[in-house]
């Protein structure tokens, strides 16, 4: 059987997924983390259940290239990708508007289990809607109430999803798609048929929400603070800083240790091993080129740390908040912060995540200037050349070291915009660029999240940038054993002189 | 009166109509529909964007955008 996960965008739908599956897929409290489609599998008391992971979405019309994904595969019922069963993922303190979604996929009329996520939330918020009620209301539609950051009651889950009768008489409500046609019918009328949609859900929410919703708005002290017009630039720039002094700071002590062992390691070899070209590949050129991915690690790991952190808690989207106005005179969006800040993992994923920016001329201004970001593979070339050049010294203190490279990742940032600004004089759009984007709560890290985000990352860079890396230390040794002259080898000695 | 002219962030308004045009639909996407109780939550700087409460979620748009909604 085919199942799709559709929904709101960070309604949740990556974690049902990754708790389903036991796949690994990225999650962040931010909305907009998943942008193509992804395949998963489980098999639940004899089911094989093929399980797909999509983009989030307001409107089953799409208004982004993410959301088109979606599309594709709901339209089109001879498309590789075309579900027998739709799991839709509500977020259970929001449903107005996560219905708006849903009873469109019920006109669909293809079957269907809504779940209503994050009810450790609605019953904090007391919003207390009767979900069985709403299942009747809805014309008895399966619901099931969720968790998915606990994955409480997953097995309730499981046999749900086997329940749904995969034959589905026609939806009770306004019948908006009943054929391919309609599509382009409801594109004419959209926003009065969208009225008219949020009118109905109204009606039924009020019929199974007996008591008003007592808090609709969580931590507005928090952004007080942080979005504040002084302040909340002050403490993004004080957050930067500290991420990379403690980068410096933490780092030393595990470097330090990596170091020692492969140095011991090599020597060992060394000594133990008969003499010999073979030998000395083994002991000079391969040992240290290992070590040589290796130390990094520990900054490449605390750096992902941080930014999973502010991924997690919600605070990247007050940061795309409060740039949005300054990156718009450049032809960029607040979105662009996202994959800009995602580029110092890697370009492919963070020119990936453009897919969420609407207007094509801001994504490609994105997509062009992402690579000026300091990736993690650069990282280790501004770690050599720092520590070469700039003393360990301390002034207030404030790490030389740490400084530097946060000044380093600033000019790639500079530089980024720059070239953005120079790209804006040349295009010429019609399309009028919008931002209009929802804002997550704050939400307190999940630590397995976080863990999964550094785990992926890093090994992503031992693997990927690793092998080059090795592979050029190996070269370098080739070329300082048997290369022209002793220039080469003594390279580090010429320069601390 | 539109929303980019709020400043009060103590009172609440109805979204009476949305301005037609290309974004119409978004906004009636995200739960703009005339008839919505909204408020003003924050400001960035120089006013723009802003973020309103939209009775479940924070919504963030530009001001440009919030000048399409009518309020009273
Ligand atoms: N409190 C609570 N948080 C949840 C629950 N389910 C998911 N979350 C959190 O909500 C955020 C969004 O989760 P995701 O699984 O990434 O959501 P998504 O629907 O895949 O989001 P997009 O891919 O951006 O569309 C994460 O921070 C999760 O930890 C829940 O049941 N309760
Ligand atoms: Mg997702």
């Amino acid at each position: 059987m085919k199942a799709a996960l559709v929904g709101n965008p960070n309604a949740g739908k990556t974690s049902v997924f990754n708790l389903l599956t036991g796949l690994n897929q990225k999650v962040g409290n931010y909305p907009g983390i998943t942008v193509d489609k992804k395949w998963g599998y489980f098999n639940y008391q004899g089911t094989d259940v093929e399980l797909l992971d999509l983009p989030g979405l307001y409107s089953i019309y799409p208004k982004s290239q993410d959301e088109e994904v979606v599309f594709q595969v709901l339209r089109q019922k001879d498309h590789r990708d075309h579900p027998d069963l739709v799991i839709v993922v509500m977020d259970a303190t929001n449903l107005e508007r996560n219905l708006f979604l849903a009873t469109q996929i019920l006109d669909l009329g293809i079957p269907t289990l809504l779940i209503a996520n994050m009810i450790d939330l609605m019953d904090k918020d007391q919003v207390g809607v009767n979900l069985e009620k709403l299942s009747e209301l809805l014309g008895g539609v399966p619901l099931v109430a969720f968790n998915a950051r606990t994955g409480q009651d997953l097995a309730l889950l499981k046999s749900a999803l086997l329940e749904v009768p995969l034959e589905v008489a026609s939806s009770p409500h306004t019948q908006e798609f009943t054929n391919l046609e309609d599509w382009n019918a409801g594109r004419q009328e959209e926003a009065a048929l969208g009225e008219a949609r949020y009118k109905r859900i109204r009606q039924i929410l009020s019929l199974c929400q007996p008591l008003t919703r007592k808090r609709s708005v969580r931590h507005q002290k928090w952004d007080q603070i942080l979005t504040h017009p002084l302040w909340g630039y002050l403490i993004f720039l004080s957050l930067l800083a500290l991420i990379f002094q403690t980068i410096f700071a933490w780092s030393e002590v595990p470097m330090n240790l990596i170091d020692t062992v492969f140095l011991t390691l090599s020597q060992w070899t060394q000594a133990t091993l008969p003499n010999g070209p073979l030998t000395d590949l083994i002991s000079q050129g391969l040992i240290p080129g290992l070590g040589g991915v290796m130390i990094f690690i520990p900054q490449i790991a605390f750096l992902f740390l941080f930014i999973s952190l502010l991924e997690e808690s919600g605070y990247m989207s007050r940061v795309v908040f409060l740039m949005d106005r300054g990156l718009r005179k450049y032809g960029l969006s607040g979105k662009s912060v996202v994959p800009l800040v995602s580029g110092t993992a890697c370009a492919i994923p963070a020119v990936m995540a453009t897919r969420n920016i609407e207007n094509w001329k801001e994504r490609l201004i994105t997509i062009l200037v992402v690579p000026f970001t300091t990736c993690s593979a650069r990282l280790p070339v501004y770690m050599i050349l720092i520590s070469l050049v700039i003393p360990d010294d301390r002034f207030l203190g404030i790490n030389y070291q740490g400084l530097t490279l946060m000044g380093l990742y600033f000019l790639g940032f500079l530089m980024a915009i720059l070239s953005a600004s120079i790209l804006n004089g040349f295009m010429k759009t019609r399309n009028k660029s919008y931002f209009v984007v929802e804002m997550p709560n704050y939400k307190l890290p999940l630590l397995k999240n976080v863990a999964l985000t550094v785990w992926e990352k890093t090994r992503s860079f031992v693997t990927e940038a690793g092998k080059i890396i090795l592979a050029i230390s190996v070269l370098l040794w080739f070329m300082a054993s048997f290369g022209p002259g002793k220039n080469f080898a003594n390279a580090e000695e010429i320069i601390s002189q | 009166m539109t929303l980019d002219q709020v400043s009060n962030s103590s009172k609440s308004y109805i979204v009476r109509q949305i301005k037609k045009g290309p974004l119409t639909t978004k906004l009636i996407d995200m739960g703009l529909f005339p008839g919505k109780e909204i408020r003003l939550l924050f400001k960035a700087p120089f006013g723009d964007p802003i973020a309103i409460d939209v009775q479940g979620y924070t919504l963030s748009l530009r001001r440009e955008e919030a000048a399409l909604i009518s309020i009273e």
